[in-house]
């Protein structure tokens, strides 16, 4: 089964760039990401520019409208993803705890649709 | 005739449902799928019985239940074009009519299995309530409905919910592993303990139509503690709640009046569930994994080994909810304490180490209770009626608010007049 790990945090809860926090974090982050790819579930995985840089952009009535920033107003901001492949939810939420964010944010877990 | 046999049925079917829900659920993985087959099951069985229960009445269920699910399975997947595995390993010739010839069979216990799938943490607590009674106690959605003050429709969309989310989730159904099991049992124990307090509350003669769930949860922690006979909590639990069932006779006049433990005819409480518990607690605690279960079951053993409430032994139960309050550090816990501190070091005392939870507490109703009997019991008449007041104002419980009306009109008649 693919799970798709989307990594929310609030920006001021996060280490701040040009920090050995930051760097640790980073660390953390590759360190993980070696760690999926030897367990054979990482599938992908990115992190995202800050969400100030989104655009959101809706068709209506075949125009398109843009919008400035990100679609839901909320405090928690999605920051990147993991997709990963696991035989079930609990090996997805074991893999899920190990991503740094979840310490000071939240890491949401959902299945990938199959059809 | 049909009605005899359709409440053997009833029967048969409370007796056994987790079980037989826990086998086909190993086989087909589908908490919808199952439902529905064994309700079909059941519904052919009204039929198929009418001379009266066969010997093989279980097997005969579970037989015919398997049968109409692979009967959907194969029809979705006619439908697909897909042949599937399952099918294919299962003989189809053994149909409705020849299970007469099948023997009654010993069912391997899959229930831990349905248990822990039903209280997943990934489940709402109330959701994980609902699943339980549906699924493992084997209560319909108007019972639990009843049993909550909640329509069927709402139980019947909020299990269709929990159906889906296991179905898509991609939780598992099977043990976790070992390391997992016992903190996924605490959350089993946890929604256990729900049930038992949602009927503790409300007793019989306050709603009529409340579905006694005190049994039901009985039920629940006595299968749990036979499937887990080494997890000490998990006798804790049963232990705790056998001690609080045992005193239910007295805790209520004929007439529906909520009787706190000081008054309660001592004579009434069932000495043989005591003695069981008191038993199965001791075992417990020789497993050396303490915790709040069987600490408050402690407490509650002190309580009835009393002969009267003057004999009480508080110095240890002060102890107890010290250590209690060790591994559960609320304020419900300090209240407690407080409670039988003031039997030790009076009222004054008592009272002045309540005053700092207010805040924290000011919506619990046991906390202006305590305080309005601790002011009563220092002739401070004026705030004892205002609390009492403020439980008042706290309850639609019947059988509570008699009570405290009762205790009320005690301290106005004893305020001197002016």
């Amino acid at each position: 089964m693919k799970f798709l790990a989307l990594l929310y945090a609030q920006p001021q809860n996060e280490p701040q760039y040009n920090t050995p926090e930051w760097d640790e974090m980073i660390q953390e982050f590759m360190t993980l990401t070696e760690l999926y790819k030897n367990k054979g579930v990482f599938i992908a995985g990115e992190g995202l520019q800050d969400a100030s840089t989104a655009t959101s952009i809706k068709v209506r009535a075949n125009q398109s409208e843009l919008h400035d920033g990100p679609f839901a107003e909320t405090k928690e901001q999605l920051g990147g993803f993991y997709l990963l492949d696991c035989k079930d939810l609990e090996e997805a939420l074991m893999y899920a705890a190990k991503i740094p964010v979840a310490k000071w944010g939240t890491v949401e877990v959902r299945p990938v649709a199959e059809y | 005739m049909v009605k005899l046999i359709s409440e053997q049925l009833d029967k048969l079917v409370r007796q056994d449902k987790g079980r037989i829900m826990a086998t086909l659920m190993g086989q087909f993985g589908d908490l919808a799928r199952c439902e529905e087959a064994f309700q079909d099951a059941q519904a052919l069985a009204l039929r198929a019985w009418y001379k009266g229960i066969p010997d093989n009445a279980r097997a005969w269920i579970l037989k015919t239940a398997r049968h109409r699910a692979i009967d959907t399975i194969r029809r979705e997947h006619c439908f697909q074009g897909v042949v599937s595995d399952l099918s294919a390993q299962i003989d189809f010739d053994a149909s409705v009519d020849n299970i007469a010839d099948i023997e009654e069979i010993e069912l391997p216990d899959e229930r831990l299995k349905l248990m822990l799938i039903c209280c997943h943490p990934a489940l709402e607590e109330k959701t994980c309530v609902v699943m339980s009674l549906r699924f493992i106690a084997g209560l319909t959605t108007t019972e639990i409905g009843r049993g909550f003050l909640d329509k069927p429709a709402t139980i019947g969309q909020r299990l269709s919910r929990a159906k889906n989310k296991i179905r898509l989730s991609g939780i598992r159904y099977g043990l976790p592993t070992h390391d997992q099991l016992a903190g996924r049992i605490t959350v089993v124990l946890k929604v256990i303990y729900l049930i038992f307090n949602e009927g503790y509350v409300c007793q019989k003669g306050d709603e009529q139509l409340r579905f006694d769930l005190c049994e039901e949860a009985l039920y629940l922690a006595d299968l749990v503690s036979q499937l887990q006979p080494n997890h000490a909590e998990a006798q804790g639990l049963l232990a705790l709640m056998q001690l609080c069932h045992a005193r239910s006779a007295a805790r209520q006049t004929g007439d529906g009046m909520f009787i706190p433990l000081e008054h309660q005819i001592r004579e009434l409480w069932d000495r043989k569930v005591i003695t069981e518990a008191s038993r199965r607690l001791e075992l417990a605690l020789t497993l050396g994994e303490m915790g709040p279960y069987q600490l408050q079951a402690a407490i509650a053993a002190i309580h009835c080994q009393a002969p009267n409430y003057a004999s009480t032994d508080w110095p240890q139960i002060v102890m107890m909810y010290r250590l209690l309050f060790k591994c559960q550090a609320n304020d419900v816990v300090l209240l407690n304490l407080s409670v039988a501190e003031s039997y030790i070091y009076g009222m004054e005392y008592a009272l002045q180490k309540i005053e700092p939870l207010a805040e924290s507490l000011s919506a619990y109703q046991p906390f202006h209770a305590t305080r309005a009997d601790f002011l009563s019991k220092l002739d401070r008449f004026d705030e004892s009626i205002k609390a009492y007041e403020h439980a008042l104002a706290l309850t639609s419980v019947v059988s509570e608010r008699r009570y405290l009306q009762q205790q009320k009109k005690g301290v106005l008649e004893r305020k001197p007049k002016q």
